[in-house]
This record gives C-alpha cells, sequence and structure tokens, in this order.
C-alpha cells in the first residue's frame, strides 16, 4: 500500500477530503517523529510501539577481500508489535 | 533509566494542537489510520507512510528450541512479524548523534594476523622448506660422521706408534701444567720426532693437545672459564702452526668446520646450563640438527665431564674458543645479555592478571594489545595456553584465556629487543 492509496483509505473512513487527510498524517508524523528524537517510546496501543535504539560499532570483514573494516555506532528507529497485533497475525496463513 | 512513553492519546492530544483539529477528529484520524494500517498488514500488503517508513509483513519460519525448565525440545511455531523499516529521511534524523562517525578500514590491522593468514593459505610452502632443510642437514650429518670416522682410524694407527712417547709426554705436560706455553711446546715436541707421521699430525697433536688440556680443567674445575679461556689461547697456537703446513691444510678446513658445528652445539648446551648468557646465530638450526641426531647431545656440559672420552674431547678446544669469543663480545653489553638470559629461559606461567572469554572478532593480538600495550607480545599469551590453543589460529569465540602477568623486563613495550624476540617467537609459532 502506497502513501496515496493509505490516504485514500483514511479519508474514506474519517469522510474528510483528501486534502485534509494528507495535511493530517503529515501532521500526525510529524509529531511522531519529533517525539521519537526526543528519545521517547511511542506506544500506540494494539498496534506496536517505536523506539531509538544504538547499534553498537561492529568489526566487518569482506568476505573477498579479507579487508577488515570498523563500523561505527549508529542510532535507528526500532518498532515492535504488540502482543495483540502478533495473535491477529497468527491468523495469517503462512506463505511457505 | 527507563525513557518517558507515549500513549496513542497523547500523540493525538498533540497531533489536535499541532494542526488545529479537535481531539476528536484527531482521535478518529488516528484510530482510522491504525486500522487501515493494520487491515492492510493483516491482507498481507506492506504500508509506506512518506517521512516515517514502510511497515512489511516478515516471515519467522519455525524453529527448535530448547525448553529451559524442562530441557526437552520443543519447536517454537513460525509466526507473522510486522516488520519496520525507517525511510531514508527518518533513519539520518535517528541517527544525527552519529552522522559524523564513519567506517574505518583497518589495513595496519596486525600484520601478524595477514600472516597468519598467509601461512594458512600457503601450508605447504613451510613445509617443503622443511624438507629442504633436513636434506640439507642430513648432507651435513653424513659429512661429519665420514669425518669422524677417518679420523678415529687415524689416530688409531697413530696410537701404536705413537703410544711409548705419548707416555713421555704426559709426563711432561703434568710438569708443566701451570705453564700452558711450555705444554704446547712440549706436545709439539715428540710429533716432531716422528717424520714418518707428517699427514697425520694435525690430529694427533691436537689429541695431545687435549689430553693436556683435560688435566688442566681437570686439576682447575673450579675455576672453568679462565680454563677455557687458556685453553683457547692455546688452540690459537695451535691453529698458527697448522697453518705452517700446507698439506694438511684442506683437512684443517674441514675440521674447523666441524669444529665450528659442534663449538656451536656445545655453547647451546653450555646455555642450558646458565653458565653463559650469549646465544649464537646458529641455535635455531642446530636445534634441529641436535632433534635428528640426538647421539650428538650430551646432557653434561663439558666443563663437568670428569672421563672426557676421545669424540668429546675432539670438539673441546673449539668450543672453549668460540665461547671465548663470544666473551669478548659480551663486555659491552651486558645488559642486552640479561635480556638474552630472560629469552632463553622456560617462560613458566603461574601468576594471571585474569582469565578472559573469547568473542567473536577477539584475536590474541588484540589481546595482547589491550593487556600489554603492543600487540606482538600475544606470543606470550599463546604460550601460556597451550593445552587449550593448538596453533594460534585456534582461537575461537567462547574460549577462556588465561592472561599471564609478564616480567616487566621480557615485555618491555618501549624496549625494541623485546619486540624483536617477540617476533621471532611469532615466525617460530606460525611456522608450527
Amino acid at each position: 500500500m502506497k502513501h496515496k492509496e493509505l490516504i485514500d483509505a483514511i479519508a474514506d473512513k474519517i469522510n474528510r477530503s483528501q486534502e485534509d487527510t494528507e495535511n493530517l498524517l503529515q501532521a500526525a508524523v510529524d509529531v511522531l517523529t519529533s517525539q521519537l528524537l526526543e528519545d521517547k517510546v511511542i506506544n500506540l496501543q494494539g498496534f506496536g510501539s517505536f523506539e531509538l535504539k544504538r547499534r553498537e560499532e561492529r568489526l566487518s570483514v569482506h568476505p573477498a577481500t579479507q579487508v577488515r573494516t570498523l563500523i561505527p555506532p549508529k542510532q535507528t528507529v526500532n518498532f515492535r508489535q504488540s502482543g495483540v497485533l502478533k495473535v491477529k497475525l497468527k491468523g495469517i496463513p503462512s506463505h511457505e | 533509566m527507563s525513557k518517558l512513553k507515549i500513549n496513542t492519546s497523547d500523540w493525538i492530544d498533540l497531533l489536535a494542537r499541532q494542526s488545529d483539529v479537535s481531539k476528536k477528529d484527531a482521535g478518529d484520524f488516528i484510530k482510522a489510520l491504525l486500522t487501515v494500517m493494520e487491515e492492510a498488514l493483516l491482507s498481507g500488503d506492506s504500508v509506506k507512510i512518506k517521512g516515517l517508513g514502510t511497515f512489511k509483513l516478515q516471515w519467522n519460519a519455525p524453529r527448535k528450541s530448547v525448553d529451559v525448565n524442562t530441557g526437552e525440545d520443543i519447536i517454537i511455531d513460525g509466526y507473522h512479524k510486522v516488520a519496520f523499516t525507517p525511510d531514508a529521511e527518518l533513519r539520518d534524523l535517528a541517527n544525527e548523534p552519529y552522522a559524523h562517525l564513519e567506517a574505518v578500514v583497518i589495513d595496519e590491522v596486525e600484520e601478524g594476523q595477514k600472516v597468519k593468514k598467509e601461512a594458512d593459505d600457503s601450508g605447504e610452502i613451510p613445509l617443503k622448506h622443511f624438507d629442504e632443510q633436513v636434506t640439507e642437514i642430513k648432507d651435513i650429518l653424513s659429512e661429519i660422521n665420514a669425518l669422524n670416522h677417518t679420523d678415529e682410524m687415524q689416530q688409531d694407527s697413530d696410537k701404536q706408534g705413537t703410544e711409548k712417547s705419548e707416555a713421555d709426554k704426559q709426563e711432561v705436560v703434568e710438569q708443566g701444567i701451570d705453564k700452558l706455553d711450555a705444554t704446547e711446546k712440549i706436545v709439539d715436541k715428540p710429533v716432531d720426532k716422528k717424520p714418518e707421521e707428517k699427514k697425520s699430525k694435525p690430529e694427533d697433536r691436537k689429541k695431545q693437545t687435549v689430553r693436556a688440556e683435560s688435566m688442566v680443567s681437570e686439576r682447575k674445575s673450579s675455576d672453568s672459564r679462565s680454563t677455557f679461556e687458556k685453553k683457547s689461547s692455546v688452540y690459537g697456537k695451535f691453529e698458527e702452526k697448522a697453518k705452517n703446513i700446507p698439506a694438511s691444510k684442506s683437512r684443517r678446513l674441514d675440521f674447523l668446520f666441524i669444529a665450528v658445528l659442534a663449538g656451536g652445539l656445545l655453547v647451546y648446551l653450555a646455555i642450558d646450563h646458565k653458565i653463559f648468557t650469549t646465544i649464537s646465530k646458529y641455535i635455531e638450526s642446530y636445534r634441529i640438527q641436535k632433534a635428528l641426531a640426538p647421539d650428538f647431545e650430551q646432557p653434561t656440559a663439558p666443563s663437568e665431564n670428569q672421563d672426557f672420552d676421545a669424540s668429546q674431547s675432539d670438539f673441546g678446544p673449539i668450543e672453549s674458543e668460540s665461547v671465548t669469543e663470544d666473551k669478548s663480545d659480551d663486555i659491552g653489553q651486558s645488559q642486552v645479555d640479561d635480556l638474552e638470559q630472560l629469552f632463553n629461559q622456560t617462560r613458566s606461567y603461574r601468576d594471571f592478571i585474569t582469565t578472559e572469554e573469547v568473542i567473536p572478532g577477539s584475536r590474541l593480538t588484540r589481546i595482547a594489545e589491550r593487556h600489554y600495550g603492543v600487540k606482538e607480545f600475544w606470543v606470550y599469551i599463546y604460550e601460556a595456553n597451550r593445552e587449550i590453543l593448538e596453533s594460534p589460529a585456534e582461537i575461537v569465540p567462547g574460549m577462556l584465556l588465561k592472561i599471564p602477568r609478564l616480567n616487566p623486563v621480557l615485555a618491555d613495550k618501549d624496549n625494541p629487543r623485546c619486540i624483536e624476540y617477540a617476533l621471532k617467537l611469532q615466525e617460530k609459532y606460525l611456522k608450527e
């Protein structure tokens, strides 16, 4: 589902114009990211939580050239699904 | 320190304030957003939101595990998981505090490691070298054996002719024990009396010299060093005289060769007994030689050997010669030789700083650098852990390595000789 499709779907649900919905979505995302960058955990009930996590520095070795590289630490956005969502997802048959 | 938490209603409040809509509208919107996303995900679709990222379903296959309480094997069922990948914009924003850091290529990373790798790759080449060395050594040994054999034969034939004169000589020798110059002259005299033995002169004379010396050393065993010096002075004269006899020159060269070989070996033995602190460059090769020809190895140092047998006494004077040479070198570098002595001692590790568990990516060199400040000293960690490490490359995560406390003189990171020695050890271990 692309960004546009998502806006369409939401607009249908809340009976608002697509423009309004797009602005709202933009604002919602801005709020979410700004809170996230203040190092807060965003917990969305029934869906999951967002959190900033630090990935430690590590050594990587190029498999072919054996060149060793020190990868610096980084901070990434981590999403963790809620238990409720996980249970709901069990209903989907595995795609094997 | 737990992070501040924000839940859905906080989000709705903030959204309502920011975009000037009622809380109800904002709430409706957020709920709609979450429902739509959930529906899309449940239908197996992925959801992409601009400025945030992509949500995707990911199938985690069932896997085996063990029940920690009962110890039984259990199977964890496969399950779907919502995976979130932040888009480039958010990713960069999140990584702002570390953005200035760049990946560093570590190429000076421990040359030892690279050397190790090369050694691993070309495992056959050192073997080949070793083979060549073995044949070389075998050749040398067979030459020596052949020479020894002829020497003995000549000595036997000499013996018959000189038995009588030898008795005389010995008498005289005993009288002149304190004055070795005199001994030398006297030893020469009887030989000159016998012109028919010209060819075997060096050997004959030598034997007698040795005999005289062994007596001297027996009497003066309390001061073995000075004896050695005297012996060598005698030998030096003997050598000069030998040069005057052109017929035996080539044989002398051969003999010198054996003498130097044997001298080195005996010096090595002497070092073992910690009598002398100098080490000759040839020690390494003699070690191999020693291993191949165990009969050459006599555990007792010559000065302690009371009943000198013929073959050993042959080497006596030469040995003392090289020792004296080394000793003259010593005078200028007594401090250096303390180090040498330290290097040659067998190291035993009883005192340990700590025990370290090997983690992935960990190397002996890195551990050494951490504990001693110099990566070259990894050889000592390796030596201390020989019972668990078969080869330096065999280090695996989870291993418990003992980190020995090193003698600060031995592991002096500011002393180039210490590092040089560690590198020598490294070379040795990498060949193993």
